[in-house]
Order: structure tokens, then sequence, then C-alpha cells
């Protein structure tokens, strides 16, 4: 009897299992990459109503960005600065720009009912509780510092058009709440761009993460999990998740 | 049933439970028996039309639809959305941080000063001012719903004239001429239909217009007022005097057919003064403890809480006042003076005569300290007559206050209603204003007000729905809220309080004040320009603006309360009143008819979801009112009412009286009087998406103001229907522990520990009078097993230790814990309404509830203990109980459900696929799982019809807690909202977010809580509130032998007997 599959066949087992292992591995990386909020939310720069430039204004000008988003210290949103704020400048500076054509429209109405329509950047999923005035000042007393703004927003001063610059993502968050000591500085240095740590502060944020454990986490001291060092600022489900 | 090896042991040792939930439990039918085993009652009653072939159908469908959805556009990058900041940023708006307003409810019963809370200007949750003689800090049902009612989207949107939409324009130009008629006319043809108290300014705006238009008549119409108790004191003690009650000297309480705990004048603050003194935390204490008796037919909450309860009908309240008086002047030495002749002649059987003894005795020797109160199905004499008492009793001056008003004599409200019946009958009336009453549906049936209102050639109504009224009047006003209106109003002490509103008006409605201001020609239009008139013009005590500022920031104004003094009794005339009156003594032929108010008042907050789901405290019947039976009355009749797998089926009887009737299910409720058969109030309305058709309306059986029907003939109308009941509803097996078989227990030598785990009463509710206390003082631990088989070496008040294999857990810092006081706990189920409000909890309707799948984080259960005709009912908060090794924790497959560092048993909503296998675990069955889109937020679909109703609706929900979607198991979470919204103000402060003081987080249960009978706080910490109450010898762990270690622990229930009665 003849044969049914010409020999050259005899390849195709071995193809498939090539096949299915690229596949496999093309899908898991897909999802694991394409879809995750490094590739798809890091670089989001949607085309905002104003050409604002916040190299300008916090760079250039070395506006402090509570000037604009005054709540960062006192709610959970840092704030959008309402047309007001925008005025107390632009009623004297370039009132004639036609950049500023939709913000003078927004003043212009006096019912104070047209808002300058900002697209959103930053934004986490509803059921992510996150809180801008706990995160500007942690710890308490002399162990009191901050995260600062370019931490999570990138260097804004350098920026003509925001981007996000970070994923966002709960690993991400959970990155500097297992090790927040990088991450900390001076509270009076928050809103600082480009600041770097020298070794003294270095040695004293170690020491102030350490209070910022829970305190189950051995009074301070990192503690052994999976034979892993790790160390906890609130950690817990019940912290962003209500 | 014995060779079951997996039924409960009780149940194979023939034992009956001693605390039971309903007739069938007590009984142990199988119907009951089998869902104690189950997590859910689930698959009891099937959905109709739907079965699993459908559901597979179905989601074979919804993937075929899902793939299509999905080619279309892979949603990547997620949809742009918008941030719109304010032009001018208002003062002291925080984006994301609430706001709290004072502000006050208005009712007829007196005001109640609330604090509002508001997201970025919509309210969002009702809390009571602690500022507030009434409120005290705490709120009731009634207060907590009305949040919901604002946002109500069938509240009325424009004004209605003959039916159609038209416009406020065109109703000012109508008033104008039609008022410019009737003034010239002197006013003569106008009437008007209010509630009780329009407020200072309202009353102040009615004058002016009355005295313009002297012939225009006033009638009065609230179905919630305290009626019977101000004619009452009217007879007591002159007109428009005024009773106050004050329990805080009082030892013993007489409450003759009164639910003063939970509804009438300053209930909250009576209930507070009377949960204070049953927490006992030593038996010592007991010495404080304040004494209840009760006499009623109906079963209330008050008489729940009575430490001895008679069953007596509504119409032997007479009887048995006039028996005690008696007793008391002759047996006991008070002095009743010229009253003496007037309580001769009433005869009551043995046990109410015993009772009457016991209790006349008790007063008697509690003389200074002891108080009777009437209730208002209790005829104006008797409330008279129980004045009187009080005062022979030495309470004048103390426990009761008199506070005379203007001096006006004051028009009985069901008198008042058929005057303006007979008027409007013989076409008196010509144009007829009514402010927010709803006649049409309250009146009584007996007045036929609807037919009479016909006559009348111009209706106006206003009000802030249609109602059944709206519909038939000529003009339909639309009032607004009073969160959306500034106004006044004052409490029952005459404590004033400002009305302001949180937001403008949703559906263009126009207050209560500029509508009075209008029809009585004020130029003013603003309603808060009309209330400074009242109280910031010269001489005004808030002309100041500082004091304004004060009065609106406190929530009251100071000083403003009525004078009180001990009153000057009018014996003669409380004599002449009470003296002719002749109690009734029903029987089986010749029932009694009660008609009560229960969680909907009058109807008026029957429309509010929340309410219809929220079962009603004894009979625990939900979305549906029936008329409750005793199980005496049911036998003797042949009904048949009970749980036949869980869905309660019914008879349907038909009462009629006088050629009056109604059809109705019936309901059969132990501890009802056995002659009397109740119905609640507020069912049965024709209009509404929420309320009509539910229930039955009592009204139309009525013929008085007091709620209470004679000679009333039940007939059987063959019919059967289902009721929705949640009275076994999660209930948990009283001894869970089943490992062992009761034969291999017996083979057991006695005494080993195996033995004593599997046999033996485990209680989950735990009580004992207070000598049984001074006997056994460890009567709450008993039934406990051995402390080293479960106990792993803590002291009692810190959180257990578990041996797990991975993590050496440390308890240190913050760690929370509860307690409920089921000794102060009286029942009123506001804890359940609280938290729904606060945590986003979904109504499910009343097809969901049959199928056992009600949302409420906290449910109150409320047991029976004794006989089925005469038991006792205890009631026990259950919410989470956030267990140290809590059986939900390891069998989540996706780690949805952790412990945190602090304690609280937390719930991802969003890593939680929904298995459902913690529920299954839980042994309080206390997790609530969405099987559907109850929230109606769903990101694939929502019907049209939800759609649009949620547009509105879903402002009132809370912004701090996430908003569940199908297929998401939910629950308790301790408000951990409000835990962490204390931890960043202490952080923002710069304090230690680790160390908050004591009292800084209140749970939404423990702050709306009338009794403080909910304790929240830090047990590491050996000073705060909680962990001192958990070192009482009261303090036990429900299922403790499960060795769960349940974070939030019991406070067994005291219960302050008389040795006589017992």
């Amino acid at each position: 009897m003849a044969q049914i599959f010409p020999r050259k066949m005899n390849e195709t087992p071995r193809l498939a299992v090539w096949g299915t292992l690229l596949g496999t591995s093309f899908i898991v990386f897909a999802f694991y990459w394409w879809a995750s909020p490094y590739n798809t939310d890091v670089g989001y720069k949607p085309k905002q109503p104003i050409a604002y430039s916040h190299a300008l204004h916090a760079g250039t000008l070395a506006m402090d960005c509570r000037y604009c988003h005054a709540y960062v210290e006192r709610g959970p949103h840092a704030g959008v600065p309402p047309t007001q704020v925008c005025m107390n400048c632009h009623t004297q500076v370039k009132k004639e720009s036609p950049k500023l054509e939709v913000l003078l429209k927004s003043w212009a109405d006096g019912k104070g009912e047209t808002s300058v329509a900002w697209k959103r950047i930053h934004k986490l999923p509803d059921f992510a509780f996150f809180n801008h005035s706990a995160h500007v000042g942690v710890g308490f007393g002399e162990n009191r510092a901050a995260i600062g703004c370019e931490t999570c927003h990138g260097r804004i001063d350098t920026m003509e058009e925001v981007a996000q610059a970070q994923p966002l993502s709960m690993s991400w968050c959970l990155e500097c709440h297992s090790n927040p000591a990088p991450n900390l500085r001076p509270v009076e240095l928050v809103t600082a761009m480009g600041w770097k740590a020298d070794l003294a502060w270095l040695a004293k944020a170690q020491s102030i993460a350490a209070t910022l454990h829970p305190p189950g986490s051995l009074s301070g001291a990192a503690r052994t999990v999976n034979g892993k060092l790790e160390t906890y600022a609130t950690a817990s489900c019940s912290g962003c998740h209500r | 049933m014995k060779n079951n090896p997996y039924a409960p042991l009780g149940e194979q040792l023939g034992q009956k439970p001693e605390y039971w939930r309903s007739v069938e439990h007590k009984e142990q039918h199988p119907s009951v028996t089998e869902t104690l085993e189950v997590e859910f009652p689930a698959g009891i009653t099937t959905p109709e039309g739907f079965n699993r072939r459908d559901a597979l159908k179905l989601a074979g469908a919804s993937m075929a639809l899902g793939a299509l959805a999905g080619c279309d556009a892979l949603p990547i990058r997620r949809p742009e959305e918008e941030i719109l900041p304010f032009v001018k940023q208002p003062e002291h708006l925080i984006p994301g941080v609430r706001q709290y307003y004072a502000t006050a409810m208005p009712r007829s019963e007196g005001a109640l000063g609330l604090v509002v809370e508001a997201h970025e200007g919509r309210p969002t949750k009702i809390e009571g001012n602690p500022n507030h003689p009434s409120s005290l800090g705490a709120s009731d049902i009634w207060a907590q719903a009305e949040v919901l009612k604002l946002y109500d989207p069938e509240r009325a949107k424009s004004p209605k004239n003959g039916g159609q939409a038209s416009t406020w324009e065109k109703w000012d130009a109508f008033q104008k001429e039609q008022f410019q008629k009737l003034a010239a006319a002197q006013g003569k043809g106008l009437a008007f239909l209010l509630e009780e108290d329009l407020g200072p300014t309202g009353e102040r705006l009615l004058k002016a217009l009355t005295a313009k238009m002297p012939e225009a008549k006033v009638y009065r119409w609230d179905p919630l007022a305290a009626d019977q108790a101000s004619m009452g004191a009217q007879v007591a003690f002159g007109p428009s005097a005024r009773v106050h009650l004050d329990l805080s000297s009082v030892k013993v309480v007489f409450s003759l057919d009164s639910d003063f705990m939970v509804s009438g004048p300053d209930h909250l603050t009576l209930a507070r003064q009377f949960g204070a003194s049953r927490v006992v935390n030593t038996h010592e204490d007991t010495e404080k403890m304040k004494r209840l008796y009760a006499a009623e037919a109906a079963l209330t909450v008050t008489g729940s809480n009575a430490d001895h309860r008679l069953r007596l009908a509504s119409g032997q309240g007479v009887d048995l006042l006039k028996a005690l008086a008696k007793a008391l002047a002759t047996s006991q030495g008070v002095d009743l003076g010229e009253l003496a002749p007037a309580v001769e002649g009433a005869s009551l059987d043995a046990t109410a005569a015993k009772f009457v003894a016991a209790l006349a005795k008790d007063l008697a020797a509690h003389k200074g300290q002891a108080l009777i109160i009437a209730g208002e199905r209790q005829p104006a004499a008797v409330h008279a007559l129980a004045f009187a008492l009080n005062e022979a009793l030495g309470a004048s001056g103390t426990a009761q206050k008199v506070s005379l008003g203007d001096g006006t004599a004051r028009v009985a409200m069901f008198d008042s209603l058929s005057q303006l019946t007979q008027a409007l009958a013989a076409g008196q009336v010509d144009t007829l204003v009514m402010v927010d009453v709803n006649p049409v549906y309250t009146a009584p049936g007996s007045l036929k007000f609807a037919d009479a209102l016909a006559k009348a050639k111009t209706v106006i109504h206003a009000g802030v729905w249609a109602e059944e009224t709206g519909e038939k009047a000529t003009w339909h006003l639309p009032l607004a809220h009073f969160l959306e209106s500034w106004g006044d109003a004052r409490a029952w002490n005459g404590t004033a309080s400002v009305v302001q509103p949180l937001i403008l008006p949703l559906f263009t409605g126009r207050s209560i004040v500029t509508l009075m201001g209008q029809l009585a020609g004020e130029a003013e239009t603003s309603d808060r320009k009309l209330v400074e008139a009242t109280w910031r013009a010269a001489g005004q005590p808030l002309a100041d603006l500082k004091a304004w500022r004060r009065a609106l920031h406190d929530g009251v104004i100071k000083d403003s309360a009525r004078a009180t003094q001990p009153g000057e009794l009018k014996r003669a005339d409380v004599a002449a009143a009470v003296g002719p009156l002749k109690g009734v003594t029903p029987t089986k032929d010749a029932l009694e008819f009660i008609a009560v108010h229960g969680h909907a008042k009058d109807g008026r907050l029957t429309n509010v979801s929340w309410i219809m789901e929220l079962p009603e405290s004894m009979s625990k019947l939900s979305w549906d009112n029936a008329v409750l039976v005793s199980p005496s009355l049911a036998k003797e009749l042949s009904i048949e009412s009970g749980v036949r797998k869980n869905s309660y089926t019914a008879d349907v009887v038909e009462l009629s009286v006088d050629g009056r009737s109604l059809k109705a299910p019936t309901f059969v409720l132990p501890a009802l009087a056995p002659t009397s058969v109740v119905l609640v109030q507020g069912y049965g309305r024709q209009k509404g998406e929420v309320a009509k058709g539910i229930g039955v309306a009592a009204n139309p059986l009525l013929s008085n103001g007091l709620g209470v029907e004679q000679k009333v003939k039940l007939t059987k109308t063959g019919d059967t229907q289902s009721l929705c009941s949640t009275q076994d509803h999660f209930s948990v097996p009283g001894n869970p522990f089943k490992e062992l078989t009761f034969a291999k227990m017996m083979s057991e030598p006695m005494g080993a520990k195996e033995r004593m785990l599997g046999l033996g009463e485990r209680p989950l509710f735990r009580s004992a009078s207070t000598t049984q206390w001074g006997k056994d003082k460890e009567f709450a631990q008993k039934g406990n097993v051995p402390e080293e088989l479960v106990v792993l070496g803590t002291p009692k008040q810190q959180p257990a230790k578990p041996k797990q294999p991975t993590d050496a857990p440390i308890y240190e810092g913050q760690q929370w814990g509860m307690t409920i006081d089921l000794s102060s706990c009286i029942g009123c189920n506001i804890c359940a309404i609280a938290c729904v409000a606060e945590n986003n909890i979904p109504v499910v309707g009343r097809e969901q509830v049959l199928l056992g799948r009600e949302m409420h984080w906290i449910r109150v259960d409320r047991y029976f203990i004794g006989d089925v005709d005469t038991p006792t009912a205890v009631h026990q908060p259950l919410p989470c109980m956030h267990c140290e090794s809590a059986p939900c924790e390891p069998v989540c497959p996706v780690s949805a459900t952790t412990h945190d560092e602090e304690g609280i048993n937390a719930m991802a909503y969003n890593r939680c696929i929904g298995t459902r296998y913690c529920a299954n675990n839980c042994p309080y069955k206390v997790r609530r799982y969405n099987y559907l889109d109850f929230t109606h937020t769903g990101n694939v679909y929502v019907e049209p019809y939800w759609k649009e109703r949620m547009t509105t609706l879903k402002l009132q929900r809370n912004p701090d807690v996430t908003v569940r979607y199908r297929g998401v198991m939910e629950k308790c979470t301790y408000c951990t909202q409000r835990i962490e919204e204390a931890k960043v103000v202490a952080k923002r402060a710069g304090h230690d977010r680790k160390a908050l003081p004591d009292g800084a987080i209140t749970p939404a249960c423990a702050q709306a809580c009338p009794t403080q009978a909910i304790t929240f706080g830090n047990i590491n910490d050996l000073e705060s509130r909680v962990s001192k109450l958990k070192v009482s010898e009261r303090n036990y762990e429900m299922l403790q032998e499960l060795n769960i270690r349940p974070r939030t622990t019991y406070l067994a229930r005291v219960r302050n007997e008389n040795g006589e009665l017992v």
C-alpha cells in the first residue's frame, strides 16, 4: 500500500512543537508587555485644549507646582487649576495670545459654566483609591519626609506637553511600597525637579523608611519573606482597595 | 433523621432550639433545618422562567457577542477622559474631600437635627447632629432614607395643571389672579390642609395670610404627629400644653401600647437614656438598670425590649391603666385625689391582674423614679390619665415636664380632617391648598376623602412627589426637598434649627417657605431671605450676623427651647375625660385591627427602595406587608401561613368592618395579642415605580385617628400568596460542630474533650437575668469549649495568634475590633440602613430577596425565646466578625480576601472572581454575593429603564467606596474607608497614623446607633473603650468552639426582671 503522507511530512510534529512553543511565548510576551501599562500608558500624551507648556511655567518660570495644583497637600486630588488661577496672571500677561483663546472664552462667559476641558492623563481604575496628600507628607515628627512630584510624574519641568511618565500599575506602586527609601526626600523639596539625594540623606531615608512599616514587620527592621529581605510601607489591600 | 450523621447534634438529641427565629424553626420543620446546612438558602425558590439550560444558552450567546465586540476595537488604550475644573473655585470646596453641613429635618413629631455629608456638592449621607436635643448624634431610619428620596427620579419635575405639564410662570399668573379674587372675598372658600407645624417662618407667613383673609380655614393632617399625646396633654395641662419625657432619672418605665424608642417625640433621646442604663459591665452595675414593662397588642421594638411584656388588646388599654391606677391608690397608698372615682370598674383577666399588681408595687416602690408612657394607639384620655399617674408617682418636674405654648387650643388631627371633609362635601371649599400631605392615600377610609375632594373647584397640592393626592389636584406643584431648601423647624422641646440646603433644587421645586410666602402675598421669593426675615429682623435672636452663622454651623439656635415647668394638673378634667371611657375586649369573631407604622411610616417612604428592602424589625417581612396574626388565632381560624421551602406561603384573608374591607395575606407572628391582628401601614400605593403594587393599604379599614378598629370580621378567601420574609435567611446552626457523629460522641468516655466539644448547648445569643448573673458570673461563657482547646495563650482582649505555617504573625500597633452590646441594642435596624447608605449596598428587589440574595452587610437577627404564644424577642445585629483565623481566607483561590496588618479581613473586589467559596465557608453567613448587576453599573449593558433611573439615584453613592459589579463577593469592612480617611487626616497633620486616638473612627452602624450599642476601636490599646468592654464578664464570642477568633464579640444581654413576675 502506498504511503498516504510523503516523507517530508515527518517534519510536521517537530514543526508543530516549535510552532506551539514560539506561539505561546509570543502570546505570553504580547500580554506581558504589549498589554501592560508599561507599554500602553507610559508616554500617553493626549492633545490638550490649550497648548500649555509645563516646561515654560514650571521650568523656565520655576513656578511651584502647588501654585496651580493647590490641593495636593489637602486632599486626594492635586486638582487642576480653575480658570481663575490662570487669570491671576493672564489678565496682565500675554492677553492677546491666540493660544489663550479657550482660556479667555472660559473666563469671558461670566457665568462660570464653561470649564476648560483638559484631557486626563493620569488615571487609576475606580477600585483603586489614591490620595495625593498621603504621599506628599509621610511619617511624623523628625521622621517626616515626602514623595516628590517628580517620582511619579517625571521631569514635568522639561515637558512641553505633559506625558505619563510612569505606568501607574499595581506592581509599580508596590515597588515603592516595598522599599520606599530611594524615593523619599525632604518635605521642603517635594516639588523640586531633578533633585538627587546625597549620602547623608540616603542613610536618613533608610531610617525614616523603617518607621513607615506596619508594626507587624519587626518594628522598622526589614522582615524576611520567602528568604528575601523586604520592607513594607503599608502594603495591605485595604490601604487602596475599599 | 436519626440516621443522618451530618445533622446537627441538637437535632439528633431531640433538642428544640432555645432561641428560635420562626415557629417553623422552633418546631424544627425540615424546610428550615435543611437551610441551616447550606451557605445561602439558594435553590429554595427557583427564579421563574429561567433555568440552568437558559443560563447556558445565554452564556454561549454572550461569548459570541463578546467576540464580536472584541473585533470592533481592542480596548488597549483607554478612552479619553476630561477633567473639568471650576472656572471660579468655590471657597472651602476641595475635590475629593467631604464636607459636612448642619441642617434639620422638619417633622411633625419635632424636628431632628442632622449633619449631612456632601461630596462635591451632592449630599450622600445623613447623620444625627450631636448638638441637637432630639438626636444627640444618632439618627433613625427615616432620616437615613431621606437622602435617597432626594434623588428619586420620580419626583415631580414641573408644575402640573390638570394632569398636564405646565410651568412656574403659568402657576404664578394663575395664583395671582386666584388669590386676588380670594382676598377680595376675605378668603371665603379658601381652605388649607397642612402638616402639624410648618416651622416658625412657614407659620409666620400663614398667620400673615390668615390675617389678610380671615375667612380662610386652616386644617391639619399628619398621621405621624404625636396627636393623642398632644391632645392628652391639652386635657391634663390646658390648651397647647406639651409634655416632655426624660428617662435619665427613671428606674421603672411602663410602656402602654407605645413604641417610644423608635417613633414619636424624642424617641432617639429616650432610646439613648434607656440603652445607657442597660450597659452593665459588672454585676454591681445592674443597680442602675432601668426596668421596662410593656403592655401592647402589636409586637413593637419597644415591647421586645421589655423585661415584662403583657399581651393586651389596644382596646383594653384604658382598662389596664384604670386598674393600675386603682391598684396604686388602694394597695400602694398613692394619692389620686379627684381621680379615684374615675378609675373604678375596670375588669381584667388573671394574667393582666397579676401583671398590674406587680407593676403597681414596683412603680410605687420607685416613686419619683417611675414613668408611664402611653402610645399613639391609646386615646387622648388615656394619655391624660398616664400624665396624671406620673404626677401622682412624683415624676413632675423631673421625668415629666410640661411646657405651655401660646394657649390656642389644638384640634385633633382626625377631627380636623373630618371637618375639612364635611366642608368639602357641603361645597363650602372653593380652593383647597394642600402642602406636603397626601390625604387621598393616608385618610382613614371611613371619611371617603377622595370623593369629597372631587367637590372642590380648585385643588392645589404641593409635594415632593405627585403622589395620589397630586394626581387628583388641579395644580400639582413640586416642592423642594428639605435638603434643597431654606427653612426652619422646631424640635419637640422647642429648640429651633435653621434648615439649610446642601444642593440647589434638582427638579425645579420650590421650598415650602417660598410657596407660603407667595400665597401670603410676599414680594420676596427667596426662601433664604424669608427665613432671615424671621430670625434676623431687629430684636430677633439671630439679628447679629455672627449669631446667625453660629446657628447655621451648630445646627441649633441657642436658648430657643420652650420653657418647662412641673405643670399644673387639671385632675377634674382628666377624671371627666377618662371616667366614661370603657375598654373593649376583642374576641375571635370580633377582632381588633391595628394599623402600625413600620419603616415606611405613613407611606412617605414607600417609594424609597432601601426602606422596602429593609426587613421589618419584628416580622422580618421585606417588600411585603401582611396581616399579622398570633399563632393561637391562626390555629383557631385554621389559617395556614408558614415557611414552605423557605418561601413563605400564606392564606389570604378578608377583613371587614362596617362595610369597609381589605384583602391581605396573613403572617403568623408570635407574641401578638391573641385576638388582635396587625397591619403595617404605608403599603398598597398606587403611585411610584418602587411602591406601587406592593402590599396592602391599611387606611381603607380605619375610621379614627388611633389606627385601631374594633369588631373586625376575618374571613378566609381561599387564596394563597407567597410572602417575602427574611426571618429564616442566613440562619446559623446553634452548634455547628459536626465533626463527630452522635454515636461516636456517646462512645467517648464521659468528660472527654471530644465529647465536650460535640455536646452541650452553645447558644448564639446569650442572656441572663440580673439574678441569674449574680448566681453565675460566667453565664456568658456557658457552653464555651475548654480554653486550652481554642485560645492559644493570649490575654482575652488581645487577638489570638493562630499558628500559621509560613509566617509568625505579629500583632502590634493598631488592631481593630468591635463589641456589640446585646443588652443595649434595641433592635431598631438603623445600623442596617446606615450601612446601606455608607457602603453603596445595592437593593436587589423582592424576587431576589425571595432567593435569599439580599445584600445587607449587617443584618439584625430576631430570635424568640419561650413558648409560641408569649415569647420574648431579642435582637442580634450580625456583621462580618473579622475572624482572626478567618475560614473565608484560605479557601479563596485568588487571595481576594486577606488580612491586613491591622486585623481587618479585607476584600479586594477587583481581585474577586466569584467562586463563592468564601461565603460557603463562612460560619456566620455574612458574605454577600452580587449575583446580578444589582448596582446597574454594567460595563457592557444596562437596561434603558435602569439607566434612566440611575441618572439621579447614582448621585447618592459614596465615592470613597467601590461600587461593586456583578460576580463580586462583598461584606462588612469595618468601614475601612473611614479608617483610611482617619489615617490620612492624621498623616496630613503630621501625627502618627499608627496611633490614632480612640474614637477617631466610627463605623456607620455605630454612628447611627441611638443606644451606642456598637463600639469600635483598637483592641491592642488597653485604655480604649472597646478593650474595656471586651474584658467584661458579659463578653462572648459567637461560635467560639470553631476557634476562628472573631474580632467582633458580643456582650450578653442582661434582663432586669421583677422577681414577682418570673
